[in-house]
């Protein structure tokens, strides 16, 4: 081990360049570069005079053993562009004349204990990485840096300094042996990913202490807590615009979520596993009833349990939460029911009236948008909760023409528009999402606008009441062991409507909409009743391709109205009640082996069209009546030149102006393309004739006299 | 009161309801002109130019 002292001034400190060390304070240049086990030191004879000098770092990282900077007597700048610092014992930055603007990594690689990094409120350009098996750091002053990243060894804040630690990131995401020392430290950390980073955490320690860990990104931060056992956890921004995660089954002495006082709307935290909470969990008020926090299972509908001493919650939404402890059944101020919850006392559903006069935002500050009675006076604490009733009376609030604006992705629980007539009113969503978990009702006088997706998760009996508006938002249904009943007709933009979780319920009614989707493996139903999903979009239009939980019930028929080639991507699902029903020009593709009550084709009377199979898929039909009409040919073949089969188990199938090729009709049925058809070749089971008269007519009644 | 009423066309068939005071005071001929305008609001929208979409897949 030896001792280097920087000479001279400005210089580069690379892995041949001896012009700028020396053996001693002063003294002569052209000693050797220093090694891993060399101290280096720069101090008040390291410049020419008291001039400002800079280091510039290069070639690969720089190292050393100790790193001391102090009594220098001009401004010494440590730079260096996306290269290290490797320090093998301890770090001392000096408070002033010292800037360290490298921007590579600070590696702390020491395998003994007792080493020191003092930065003197010098910040890191880059990163702070403690690497050292047997290693252990200890604070001298509060850090800032980049990354703070251990590897191995013990890092430790200072059980006497309790120094701060100000980062981008604490990550400790490995499993190597160390120990995390925070005593009563406070560690600010600004990452908009993870923030805290130990979701792998074997072999790791962390002695909290009487810590604070402060995650302060308004956007999407995670604590990745690996199960450990922390003391004050706080998401501290009051705007937060994406959803905060907490992983790791984690046990706090506090966790404490701070309410939105600004960006509008709902901030959400996802917890994606079970808390443990042995002091109090906080979520505090924001400005108003209108800024929000949701406290959600990651997972919808998989139930994540917090388990509270005591709570102290504001304008709170939960959903899939249940809080156990001393603290359930817990209580708070304006507490939202997102279903899925327990050991949450939600105060009961009550029924309020818009009270704004014109155009205005549906979560509002100052005194709100709402009144507990209609036309009452405007309260702040009537903001419509998950499980209230929003009415909108028929006159003055708003006043006709005006635009309700729901301008976040709130919760919300029935909107009732019924009484807006002559009165209009345009309910605007823009690009929030909202999620409704009541009945959703259009009065005659009701525009929608809006391109978020409106989704229905109530949990349970859902209507909606169309009213002949169109809706311009795609429509998601998310209601495990719920329904969404139709009471009319219900259309939509050119938009999805898509079924997830629950029943979609047609009764009798028309569902228009673009594209159809219902590709998953949640327990779902569509019951069609007698109803009709009419679908006027192109492409994929129809997607059951992953059609696991999947029910569909009642006698309904499925439509595709197009008129440019669309796709019905059944999955090979029997849609046993169901008729498919070509209804535009555009030529229909099946794929998939499928089961259909009945296909027709209602567009015969307009004008030719084409109904194409997948080849290698079997179609299985109850009844088929899908024909032509003369001059307007109903084309049945394959999508590419092979053949695919159609089944009809038993009776007669007699269609008629149909051109058919690459088809093979089996399974019992006569198959009877009628006298009017064109046999374009390759097919197998069609009858090109009209079928025979049936028995029991008055021929063959005449054999028998 | 809820009058549930049906058109068959070459889209297929299109099954609305009107929903009206039981006091409406509306004639037989509004009643089914408004039966007429729904539908034909509905023809409109389905066969309103094709827009391209890419199915939603849930996880």
């Amino acid at each position: 081990m030896a001792d280097r002292y920087w000479v001279l001034g400005t210089g580069t400190w690379d892995s041949t360049s001896t012009t700028n060390w020396s053996t001693s304070s002063g003294g002569a240049g052209g000693a050797s570069v220093p090694t891993a086990s060399d101290n280096v030191f720069f101090d008040v004879n390291s410049n020419v005079g008291t001039g400002a000098f800079t280091v510039t770092m290069a070639n690969s990282p720089r190292v050393c053993n100790d790193f001391t900077a102090s009594g220098l007597d001009g401004t010494m700048t440590l730079a260096g562009t996306s290269i290290g610092l490797t320090v093998s014992g301890s770090l001392t930055f000096q408070a002033t004349n010292f800037t360290a603007t490298y921007t590579g990594d600070t590696t702390f690689n020491a395998t003994t204990t007792g080493k020191t990094v003092t930065t003197n409120g010098v910040s890191f350009g880059g990163n702070a990485v403690f690497d050292g098996v047997g290693g252990g750091w200890t604070l001298g002053f509060a850090l800032n840096c980049g990354v703070l990243n251990l590897l191995n060894g013990t890092f430790d804040t200072s059980s006497s300094g309790n120094y701060a630690v100000t980062a981008s990131q604490f990550a400790s995401n490995n499993s190597n042996v160390r120990t995390i020392n925070l005593n009563a430290s406070t560690i600010n950390l600004s990452s908009t990913t993870t923030p805290w980073s130990m979701a792998v955490s074997a072999n790791a320690t962390v002695n909290a202490g009487t810590s604070t860990i402060n995650c302060t990104s308004a956007s999407g931060p995670v604590f990745a807590g690996g199960g450990r056992t922390y003391y004050n956890v706080a998401f501290t921004s009051n705007g937060l615009t994406s959803a905060a995660t907490i992983s790791g089954a984690n046990t706090f002495t506090n966790l404490s979520i701070t309410g939105k006082s600004n960006n509008t709307g709902i901030g959400q935290i996802n917890i994606s596993a079970n808390q443990t909470i042995n002091g109090t969990f906080t979520v505090s008020a924001g400005t108003a009833s209108a800024y929000r926090m949701q406290i959600s299972s990651d997972t919808f509908n998989t139930t994540r349990t917090l388990t509270c001493a005591a709570v102290s919650l504001t304008d709170v939404d939960f959903r899939d939460i249940t809080i156990a402890g001393a603290a359930s059944p817990a209580s708070g101020t304006r507490l939202g029911d997102c279903k899925g919850n327990s050991g949450i006392t939600f105060p009961a559903a009550k029924t309020v009236f818009y009270r704004q006069t014109g155009s205005a935002n549906w979560g509002a500050t100052s005194t709100g948008s709402w009144s507990a009675t209609s036309g009452g006076a405007l309260d702040a604490t009537q903001f419509p909760l998950a499980q209230d009733t929003a009415i909108f009376p028929a006159a003055t609030y708003p006043a006709s023409g005006s635009t309700t604006t729901i301008n976040a992705a709130y919760n919300i629980g029935t909107i009732d528009m019924s009484l807006r007539t002559s009165n209009t009113m345009t309910l605007a969503t823009s690009t929030n999402s909202p999620t409704i978990y009541g009945n959703w009702i259009n009065g005659t006088g009701t525009t929608l606008s809006g391109t978020g997706t409106l989704s229905f998760a109530g949990r349970t009996t859902q209507q909606i009441t169309s009213s002949a508006k169109t809706f311009t938002q795609p429509i998601a249904i998310n209601t495990p062991s719920g329904s969404v009943t139709l009471q009319d007709a219900l259309t939509t933009g050119a938009v999805t409507t898509t079924l997830t979780q629950g029943t979609l319920n047609l009764q009798s009614y028309t569902l228009s909409t673009n594209i159809f989707s219902c590709t998953n493996s949640n327990t779902r139903t569509i019951a069609f009743g007698t109803g009709q999903i009419s679908i006027a979009g192109t492409g994929t239009v129809w997607s059951t391709s992953n059609n696991t939980g999947l029910t569909v019930t009642g006698t309904g028929t499925i439509s595709l109205t197009s008129a440019s080639a669309k796709t019905f991507t059944g999955g090979g699902f029997s849609f046993s009640g169901i008729t498919l029903n070509q209804g535009g020009a555009g030529a229909l593709t099946i794929t998939g082996s499928n089961t259909f009550g009945n296909i027709t084709n209602t567009y015969k009377t307009t004008s030719a069209t084409s109904i194409l199979f997948t080849a290698g898929t079997t179609s299985t039909f109850t009844n088929w009546n899908a024909s032509g009409e003369s001059t307007r040919l109903l084309t049945i073949g394959s999508v590419t030149a092979a053949s695919h089969t159609l089944s009809k188990a038993s009776g007669t199938v007699s269609a008629d102006y149909l051109s058919i090729s690459q088809s093979t009709a089996t399974g019992g049925a006569g198959w009877y393309a009628g006298a009017n058809s064109t046999n374009g070749g390759n097919n197998s089971g069609w009858i090109f004739t009209a079928p025979p008269a049936p028995s029991g007519s008055n021929s063959n009644f005449l054999v028998f006299l | 009161m809820k009058i549930d009423f049906s058109f068959s066309s070459q889209y297929g068939t299109f099954s609305d309801a009107l929903h009206l005071p039981d006091d409406h005071g509306l004639s037989d001929e509004q009643i089914e002109a408004m039966k007429q305008q729904r539908f034909d609001n509905w023809i409109a929208v389905i066969t309103a130019p094709p827009v391209e979409e890419t199915p939603t897949e849930e996880v």
